[in-house]
C-alpha cells in the first residue's frame, strides 16, 4: 500500500533533526506552494513532534520542557523544578508563566543534581506524576550550532510504575556542512524494581553504561566496518600507476596466484 | 515549478535522515511531480546493482545509465532490456571500455570487492573525445554497512591540456545493534584540475588519479565527521566524565596552551 502525500509530509516533520523543525516546516510549505489545506492538516503533526521530542523552552531565566507528560491542557504545561505553570504557543514556540503549580516530588532534587553534573548544554529535567499513578521522568539536553552546521540532542524518558523503572534513551545528531550526516542511537532500558529514593541513581548508572557502550560502538564501526569498505592505500602501500601499464596490476596478481599454486 | 520550490526540496533532503533519501526523494517526486526530473538527476542516492546479461558481470545503476525502465551495462554497452536510448559514439565507447577496465582494477586494489561502473556521454557535436562527460561509480556493501561513490565529471581539452571538473559524493552508511546506532550520510566535494593530454586514453589515466586522490580526501573527511565530530557532539549533550571534570580538563588545556 502506498503512502499518501499527506502521510509522507507527516514523516518529514517527524524526522526533522534537532533544532531544525522550523526550517523543515518552512521548506515543506514552499514545496507545496503554500497549499493551505495540506498545511493546516500538518499542524497536528507539528504539535505531536514538539510533544514527542520534549521541546526545551525558556521559562524566565531557566529552561523547561513541553511534553505530553507535563501537559495540563492543550496549551498549558508546568515546570516541576520551579513549580510554575506556563502557557505554550505552538506557533511562536514561546512559553509565558501563568501562575504556580504545586509539585514537590522528593525525586526532583536528586534529578537536578544528576542533571547539572552530566548535561552541560541547553536542557531541563522534570519529574511528572501521571494520572494513572505512575511517575514520568524526562531528561533533555540539546546543543544547537547552526553557524557551524551541526545540532545534537539527548532525550531520555523513564516511567516508574508499580515499583519498577523502565525507559528509552535517544540520541540524535545532525552534521550538514558539505553534506548531510545523521547519527541516531536509541536504547530501551529496563531497570527492574527500584525503590523511589534510588530512581535517580539507577538512571545515572544506566545512562553512564549506555554512553560507554555507544563509545565502544563508535570505535568498532571505525576499526572494523569503515576500514573493511575502502582501504586507505592498496596493499602495495603506494598509489596506482595509472595509464597504459595499469593492466600490469592484473598480470601481477595472476602471476602471484599462479606462483602460490606451485 | 519555481526555483524556490526546487531549492526548498533540496533543502529538505539535506535536513532529513539521509538513510531514507530514496524514500524521501520518491515522496517529493509524488508531492511535486513538476520537480521530479530535476530532483532525480541531481540528488545522489545509493546505487543499484544489476547483472549484465551477456558478460554475467555486475554493474551499477543510476539516473545516468537509465532509459525508462532499462539500464545500460558498461561491460556490453547495451541497454537491458534493449531500447534505443542514448549511447556514446564509437570513439567515446572505446574510452568507456578502457575506463571500465581501469576502474575495475582500482576497485580491486582499494575495495577488495564491490562493483564499479563508468558511463561516458558525448558533449557537443560529432565523434569527439576532446570534450565529453561521464560518471565513475563504486559500491561496496557488507552486512551492516555500505559505501557508494559517485563522481560526475566534465572534460574539455584545449592546447594539450585537459580540464577536469569533478563533483564527488560518497554515501556512507554504518550501523550496529547494541546499542542501536546508525551513522549514515554523505559528503560532497568539488574538484577542478588541468593536466597534460597527449592522446585520448590519457584522459582516463588523468581521471583515475583525480578520483583516487579525491576518494582519499573524502575518506579522511568522512572518518573525521563520523568518528570525530559526531562523537564530540554526543559528548556535548551528555558529558560522560561529568560537567566539572570536562571544565577542569578545558582549563588545563588552556593553561598548557598559555605555556606553549
Amino acid at each position: 500500500m502506498s503512502r499518501s502525500n499527506q502521510e509522507a509530509l507527516a514523516d518529514f516533520v517527524a524526522d526533522a533533526p534537532p533544532g531544525e523543525l522550523n526550517q523543515v516546516v518552512e521548506a515543506i510549505s514552499t514545496v507545496v506552494d503554500g497549499n493551505s489545506s495540506i498545511l493546516s492538516k500538518l499542524e497536528t503533526d507539528v504539535h505531536n513532534k514538539i510533544l514527542d521530542q520534549c521541546m526545551v523552552v525558556s521559562l524566565g531565566k531557566s529552561k523547561s520542557l513541553v511534553s505530553k507528560y507535563n501537559q495540563l491542557s492543550k496549551d498549558t504545561f508546568y515546570d516541576s523544578q520551579s513549580g510554575q505553570k506556563f502557557e505554550f504557543d505552538f506557533d511562536t514556540k514561546k512559553a509565558t508563566p501563568s501562575g504556580s503549580h504545586g509539585s514537590d516530588s522528593p525525586i526532583q532534587g536528586a534529578l537536578d543534581k544528576y542533571f547539572s553534573a552530566h548535561f552541560p548544554s541547553e536542557g531541563a529535567a522534570g519529574v511528572f506524576p501521571q494520572d494513572d499513578g505512575s511517575i514520568a521522568l524526562v531528561l533533555v539536553d540539546g546543543k544547537y550550532n547552526p553557524a557551524n552546521y551541526w545540532n545534537g540532542k539527548w532525550r531520555s524518558v523513564y516511567i516508574f510504575e508499580s515499583g519498577s523503572l523502565s525507559g528509552t534513551i535517544d540520541v540524535d545528531v545532525h552534521y550538514y556542512e558539505d553534506g548531510n550526516v545523521r547519527l541516531k542511537s536509541s536504547e530501551k532500558v529496563d531497570l527492574g524494581s527500584v525503590s523511589e529514593s534510588d530512581i535517580v541513581d539507577a538512571i545515572s548508572k544506566a545512562e553512564q553504561q549506555f554512553q560507554e557502550k555507544l563509545n565502544k560502538s563508535f570505535n568498532g564501526l571505525n576499526e572494523d566496518s569503515f576500514k573493511a569498505l575502502r582501504r586507505q592505500l592498496p596493499v602495495t602501500r603506494s598509489k596506482i600507476n595509472w595509464g597504459k601499464s595499469i593492466s600490469n596490476y592484473r598480470l601481477g596478481k595472476d602471476i602471484n596466484v599462479g606462483g602460490g599454486r606451485e | 515549478m519555481s526555483d524556490e520550490q526546487y531549492d526548498a526540496a533540496l533543502s529538505l533532503l539535506r535536513r532529513l535522515d539521509p538513510k531514507n533519501v530514496s524514500v524521501n526523494l520518491n515522496s517529493l517526486c509524488k508531492i511535486a511531480p513538476e520537480l521530479a526530473e530535476d530532483l532525480l538527476s541531481s540528488v545522489d542516492q545509493p546505487l543499484g546493482v544489476k547483472t549484465c546479461k551477456s558478460t554475467k558481470k555486475e554493474y551499477l545503476t543510476c539516473d545516468y545509465n537509465r532509459d525508462g525502465d532499462s539500464f545500460r551495462s558498461p561491460w556490453s554497452g547495451d541497454y537491458e532490456p534493449a531500447t534505443d536510448g542514448p549511447t556514446p559514439s564509437a570513439a567515446l565507447r572505446k574510452l568507456e571500455v578502457l575506463a571500465n577496465d581501469s576502474f575495475d582494477i582500482y576497485r580491486d586494489l582499494y575495495y577488495e570487492g564491490g562493483v564499479s561502473s563508468v558511463y561516458l556521454w558525448d558533449q557537443g557535436e560529432g565523434d569527439n573525445t576532446n570534450s565529453f562527460a561521464g560518471v565513475v561509480l563504486l559500491k561496496k556493501t557488507s552486512p551492516s554497512s555500505s559505501w557508494d561513490s559517485i563522481h560526475v565529471f566534465e572534460v574539455e581539452t584545449s592546447r594539450g591540456e585537459g580540464i577536469y571538473r569533478v563533483t564527488s559524493t560518497v554515501i556512507l552508511d554504518l550501523g550496529s545493534k547494541s546499542p542501536k546506532l546508525g551513522l549514515s550520510g554523505n559528503l560532497t566535494r568539488q574538484t577542478e584540475r588541468e593536466m597534460a593530454v597527449d592522446e585520448p586514453s590519457q584522459h582516463i589515466a588523468n581521471l583515475g588519479s583525480i578520483v583516487e586522490d579525491v576518494e582519499s580526501k573524502l575518506r579522511n573527511q568522512l572518518q573525521e565527521v563520523y568518528f570525530g565530530k559526531a562523537r564530540d557532539i554526543v559528548g556535548q549533550v551528555r558529558s560522560l566524565g561529568g560537567v566539572e571534570d570536562a571544565k577542569q580538563k578545558q582549563r588545563q588545556e588552556e593553561v598548557i596552551k598559555g605555556l606553549q
